[in-house]
């Protein structure tokens, strides 16, 4: 493993929420970047990296096992999810306003 | 005091003294309860106990808590740290008193409020006090802050970011101004928010007062020792759970703004002396406010896994340490920015330790129980006091059946599992709102049937006094049952129902004000002589009912537990009443239950 801690300012005008790329924790300032096949990725605590890299190996795990490319994958699809709620919640919005 | 051969390997401070100080420690925070309940204006406070008292050490660890909210213990660990963090270390002083409620920074939801008192010692910080709780009024769109139907967080109350509600012992009147501005009974929350005050304060005597007697390097290695102990316990606990992967899935049946289901499935993944709970998978984000974030989705978690191991085990920093969560943004167990989400600390947080409860079944069939009743039924009230046009405004939440156990039937009327709260007693409720209580029952047949049944739900009905109530609502489980155990039944579900003044059906208020939600709505104005029916569901039935024996249901039916139908419908026997009122399962000849 290796690592570092960055640290970032508290905005106020604009609410920015950075959350953990594994578990998903919201990060109030400290942000652990870990150096993974060369890519970095953002984690709250090493401790949640460690559980990261020691559960790529672990067979039943429910998180794709082919390592950062899979998991990469995953988070394009949360990504994509994301989109497709913003769409949803405003054709939502517009199904309750009819 | 100190008999340093006692020492276990590592540890700085003898077991005597370690166990007197983690005593004192969760005394204390004990007493910072008793401090507020006692001193608090509203219901709330002082008879459902809807808060937490936690003590930190300098690092924002923490080391101490009582009995008190589980889903509050456990998400305040998240806000301690967020506000810390944003604040940075070296900012307090002695006296400063600081107040978040901001769900995206840590807490649980907007009417959960956190106060945070940095305790000094010859100049340095030594501690960190806190407490959070339940605020029956936050500003939201309705009365008593549950909005059933809010479609985003600005609908929930006044969001407040870390700030000083007190610099050096001096209120910051500019803060309270602006709370007070926006709460519909500022005088109650007044009142409330200076017990809070008034709970940090006595900690910080108790924490200032057992430095003084033990020394501060005791302590800070006491805290260390205990830590590091709770730690050791929680994955030795962990490491006796067969490792695996274990999964399993349950549903939120609407969100209060589009009646679609919502799955929130988890791998209970453990690995040697450590669990991760990953939620990926669960359905993205609600559109209404049955979403949690990380922090409640997380404290869900380390409270069902609490429940499953060692009691005994210090709580505090180290015990969930062993425990992690993985929770994908933008699903309905992390909700991003600025996703309603006011009924997953109610709603969410129950399923979600029911959910760890069904996934560690199969790996632990003599510790895990059934099915709660799964939901807080969360009332929500206002209007204008008849006599004095004084604004109020309230916060019901209603007890549930558990679970049937392993070892025994589940409890019935129990507040439900995130909650550990009490209820408000009629009197009291009657004395403060203009709201009378018609009937107030255990619901027989509503336990899950099982070898061990599930607790009893209840059966509550209203009549509005006054001739305008605002009322709302967040309730689950309405539509989706309460699941059993190794073949025990689904308890019965929940419900409220409005019957209008002059009328003498009951219906849902869907059908009768048009909600998109039967049980999820905001502001809906009842008035003098109107009734609403609440049904708390029963839990979930442990074991094969067939195996339930002839003795327990006879006791059952004696106690009115279950009618003589349900005997027969869920246990296949009949019975019957003799002149003396005395239950009994009828038998043939040979001694053989009559099914």
């Amino acid at each position: 493993m290796s690592g570092k801690w960055i640290e970032r300012s508290p905005m106020y005008l604009s609410f920015d929420i950075y959350n953990c790329d594994y578990c998903g924790k919201n990060i109030p300032r400290s942000i652990w970047l870990e150096t993974i096949d060369s890519s970095q990725v953002p984690f709250c605590s090493p401790e949640v990296a460690k559980v990261f890299i020691r559960s790529r190996n672990f067979p039943q795990n429910t998180r794709k096992a082919e390592g950062v490319t899979g998991l990469m994958e995953e988070l394009r699809e949360v990504r994509n999810a994301c989109t497709a709620l913003r769409d949803r919640r405003v054709s939502a919005q517009e199904s309750k306003s009819k | 005091m100190k008999t340093p051969d006692s020492k276990p390997t590592g540890l700085k401070v003898d077991q005597v003294t370690l166990t007197v100080i983690d005593n004192y420690l969760s005394t204390t925070c004990r007493e910072m309860g008793i401090a507020m309940m006692r001193t608090a204006y509203s219901p709330i406070f002082n008879e459902s106990l809807d808060f937490s008292c936690v003590l930190f050490d300098k690092y924002s660890r923490m080391i101490s808590q009582a009995e008190f909210c589980p889903s509050q213990i456990g998400t305040i660990k998240f806000t301690i740290e967020w506000m810390i963090d944003e604040l940075g270390p070296d900012v307090y002083k002695p006296g400063d008193i600081i107040i978040m409620n901001d769900p995206y920074r840590g807490s649980g939801h907007i009417p959960e409020h956190t106060l945070l008192k940095a305790v000094f010692h010859e100049g340095e910080i030594v501690a960190f006090v806190a407490n959070c709780a339940h605020l029956a009024e936050p500003g939201a769109k309705a009365p008593g802050g549950l909005s059933g139907d809010a479609t985003d967080i600005f609908q929930e109350g006044l969001r407040l970011p870390p700030l000083w509600l007190q610099r050096e012992g001096k209120p910051q009147e500019d803060i309270w101004k602006i709370i007070f501005a926006n709460h519909r009974t500022p005088k109650t929350s007044y009142g409330d928010l200076m017990a809070m005050v008034g709970s940090l304060n006595v900690a910080e005597r108790r924490i200032t007062s057992l430095i003084e007697k033990y020394g501060l390097e005791t302590y800070q290695n006491a805290t260390n020792d205990l830590i590091e102990i709770a730690e050791r316990r929680m994955r030795e606990e962990i490491r006796k759970i067969p490792d695996g992967v274990y999964p399993f899935e349950d549903i939120i049946e609407d969100d209060g703004v589009v009646n679609v289901p919502y799955t929130v499935r988890c791998n209970v993944v453990v690995d040697d002396d450590q669990i991760t709970c990953d939620f990926t998978g669960s359905s993205l984000q609600a559109a209404g406010p049955m979403n949690g974030t990380f922090a409640v989705t997380a404290s869900a978690v380390y409270n069902a896994l609490m429940h499953l191991t060692d009691p005994t085990i210090p709580r505090n920093e180290g015990c969930y340490r062993p425990i992690h969560t993985i929770a994908p943004p933008g699903t309905i167990v992390n909700c991003e920015f600025p996703a309603p989400l006011v009924g997953g600390n109610t709603e969410l947080s129950p399923r979600i330790t029911d959910i760890i409860f069904g996934a560690l079944a199969p790996a632990l069939p003599d510790r895990v129980p059934a099915s709660q009743g799964g939901t807080s039924c969360c009332f929500l009230f206002g209007g204008a006091q008849p006599e004095t046009g004084d604004l109020y405004s309230n916060f019901h939440f209603e007890a549930t059946g558990w679970g049937g156990r392993p070892h025994k039937d589940g409890n019935s009327q129990i507040i439900v599992i995130n909650g550990n709260c009490r209820n408000t007693p009629v009197e009291v409720f009657e004395t403060r709102y203009p709201i009378r209580v018609e009937s107030y029952r255990l619901l027989e047949d509503s336990g899950g049937a099982g070898q061990n049944r599930g607790g009893l739900g209840i059966e509550r009905i209203f009549t509005m006094e006054a001739d305008s109530i605002t009322v709302s609502a967040i309730f689950n489980r309405m539509s989706v049952d309460p699941f059993g155990l190794h073949g025990g039944k689904a308890g019965k579900n929940s419900g409220i129902y409005v019957r209008k003044s002059g009328t003498t059906d009951w219906k849902t208020f869907s059908d009768e004000f048009g909600t998109t939600s039967p049980s999820k709505f905001s502001n809906i104005i009842l008035n003098r002589g109107d009734q609403v029916k609440i049904i708390a569901p029963g839990g979930g039935g442990w074991g094969d009912p067939s195996l339930r024996s002839q003795l327990r249901i006879q006791a059952d039916l004696q106690e009115g537990y279950i009618s003589p139908e349900g005997a027969f419908k869920d246990y296949g026997v009949v019975a019957k009443c003799d002149e003396g009122g005395n239950w009994k399962v009828q038998t043939d000849q040979d001694g053989k239950i009559s099914k």
